[in-house]
């Protein structure tokens, strides 16, 4: 068997080229940090644009559910749903007469019962003030001209301090003129209303159905908004985002980049062909230079489209970044498979007319 | 015997034989120049010599030294063929690579065999800053390095002038192991000079010069 290179020495031969040649590594991971960074920018913008149509639409109620019985529907299964994964949060309310306050005795507004878990689903940016007392709605706050910890005394005698405001504008403007009452947990509500987590909505109407069905009690689940009520839909928007399929195209390209640097250096190949390193150690050198290179562009491209992403648009989150680096990981794996097609080529040429090239 | 070539003929079109009925022995130690003007195949000859071309017809047969496995085999070439950003010192060795050495030991080689050709001051510079003799030089150490069994040298001295062609041509047949066949392709008559052999290729075909 004729002496060959140790597979070591064959691995470390890469790098010591590339540290021999800073500028040129340097210009070569910068071009690849520049087309995998920008893919990574696109994703981030894209995925930005998602989360704040997603925002929208949980702002307008999109995950919030109503559920029905006829009979009513016991108000602690209700709140219990609070506790189970996947639930935002979880009220009930039970309608009681209209009622006027007592320094405009003929102005009339809905009255109600509610469980506290309701005041999030109605009103998601609702903060509950210390104590107990009423709650309104921003419609009965203008009209009488009160606030939060104002008392309020109603023409029926009841009489207690204002414990918050609901702004209800985007999901159940009907209780915008209504005076509710923070009730605890028992005895029966009309409605149970339900906010899950986005991630979670898809299983949420079996879940409610099986959560209050019983023995001669037909519930009926609805939708705050039904989903054909929003023209866009952020889970379709993401997968048909038209950079989706960017990774193999610009994943070639960064591929035919480290394949032309290999080209323009054939005579290096030829080089190492002559002192040893046989077709396959030429391959595996491409290949391991391509690896390192394309990961380095990789890791830069990525961490300077973060950090554009978040100087320009605020911070970001971790799912969006995986995400961003999941295309740009595409494209890079690409470009690490396609980097050695450029030594191929030389591989069927005689060595002996390579060297006379230089 | 590191390589012996019988009957070797070579066409690369299959019509225009550039090499006919070569028969060459090359022993240990030996030093055999061949000469012939530019196109007459002296490169192909070394290429099959060094088995990196596979000659059309006739038969190569070689051996290192000690009779086990393919002789090792190095390279000097007329265009100097170095890595230009490397450091003189990391060029030459590479040829102890080539034997399966590892880095830390050839650096400790080539470190020798620079001072064998008189660069062991220069051992630092990247070698495109190198002069064309020391580029040169600097190709028959990484060569020595190698400890080849057969050392090939393709117009050593064609980008030299006529002081530094001496000057490698000496140093080619003076430094190199005692039992490294030597085989040098040229026009110049100094290199031919300094071997022990000189054959002339004539129309595909080996003969000594008159």
């Amino acid at each position: 068997m004729s002496p060959s290179w140790q597979l070591t020495e064959l691995c470390l031969e890469p790098l010591r080229n590339l540290r021999a040649t800073p500028v040129r590594t340097a210009v070569t991971v910068g071009l690849v940090a520049l087309v995998l960074g920008g893919l990574a920018l696109v994703e981030l913008d894209a995925t930005e644009r998602v989360l704040a149509l997603r925002a929208e639409l949980d702002e307008r109620g999109a995950h919030v559910f109503i559920v029905r019985a006829e009979d009513g529907l016991p108000a602690a299964r209700c709140e219990a749903l609070r506790g189970l994964t996947g639930v935002r949060s979880a009220g009930g309310v039970r309608l009681s007469e209209t009622v006027a306050p007592l320094v405009a005795p003929r102005l009339r507004f809905q009255a109600a019962a509610v469980t506290t878990g309701i005041l999030p689903v109605w009103d998601p940016g609702y903060r509950q003030a210390e104590g107990t007392g009423f709650v309104i709605g921003r419609s009965v706050a203008d009209e009488l001209a009160v606030d939060s910890g104002a008392r309020l005394t109603l023409a029926d005698g009841r009489r207690d301090v204002v414990a918050g405001i609901l702004d209800v504008d985007d999901r159940y403007p009907e209780a915008a003129r209504w005076i509710v009452e923070v009730v605890p947990p028992s005895g029966r509500v009309s409605e149970c209303w339900v906010e899950f987590f986005p991630s979670a909505s898809g299983i949420a109407r079996d879940l409610l159905a099986a959560w209050f069905e019983g023995p001669g009690n037909q519930v009926e689940v609805r939708w705050l908004r039904p989903p054909d009520e929003f023209a866009r839909d952020p889970a379709r928007e993401l997968a048909t985002r038209p950079q989706a399929a960017a990774w193999l195209p610009l994943g070639g390209v960064v591929g035919l980049l480290a394949a032309l640097v290999s080209w323009l250096r054939r005579s290096e190949a030829a080089l190492y062909a002559v002192l040893g390193v046989r077709n396959w150690g030429l391959v595996l050198m491409a290949q391991l230079e391509a690896v390192v290179v394309v990961s380095s562009g990789y890791l830069l491209g990525v961490a300077w489209a973060a950090a554009i992403a978040e100087a320009v648009g605020g911070p970001i989150g971790l799912d969006q970044v995986a995400l961003a680096g999941r295309s740009a990981a595409s494209a890079a794996l690409v470009a690490m498979l396609a980097a050695p097609a450029g030594v191929i080529p030389i591989l069927r040429w005689r060595v002996v007319d390579l060297l006379r090239d230089r | 015997m590191p390589v012996t070539l019988r009957g070797v003929a070579h066409t690369y079109d299959g019509q225009h034989w550039v090499l006919w009925a070569i028969d060459l022995d090359l022993e240990p130690g030996t030093a055999t120049a061949v000469v012939g003007p530019s196109g007459s195949g002296k490169s192909t000859l070394l290429a099959i010599a060094g088995g990196l071309l596979k000659p059309t017809r006739g038969e190569v047969r070689s051996a290192a030294r000690d009779g086990r496995g393919s002789p090792r085999t190095a390279w000097i070439l007329q265009s100097m063929n170095l890595l230009p950003r490397r450091s003189a010192l990391e060029n030459a060795a590479l040829g102890h690579l080539v034997a399966g050495g590892s880095w830390r030991e050839a650096l400790t080689v080539a470190r020798e065999a620079l001072a064998n050709v008189g660069l062991d001051a220069l051992a630092d510079r990247p070698a495109y800053s190198l002069s064309g003799g020391e580029q040169q030089r600097l190709c028959i150490a990484r060569a020595l390095v190698a400890e080849p069994d057969l050392l090939l040298a393709d117009e050593p001295t064609g980008q030299l002038d006529q002081r530094t062609s001496v000057e490698i041509a000496r140093l080619l047949v003076d430094v190199r192991p005692s039992g490294t066949a030597l085989l040098v392709a040229t026009h110049d008559q100094t290199v031919a000079s300094v071997c022990q052999r000189v054959l002339a290729l004539v129309d595909g075909q080996l003969m000594r010069p008159p």
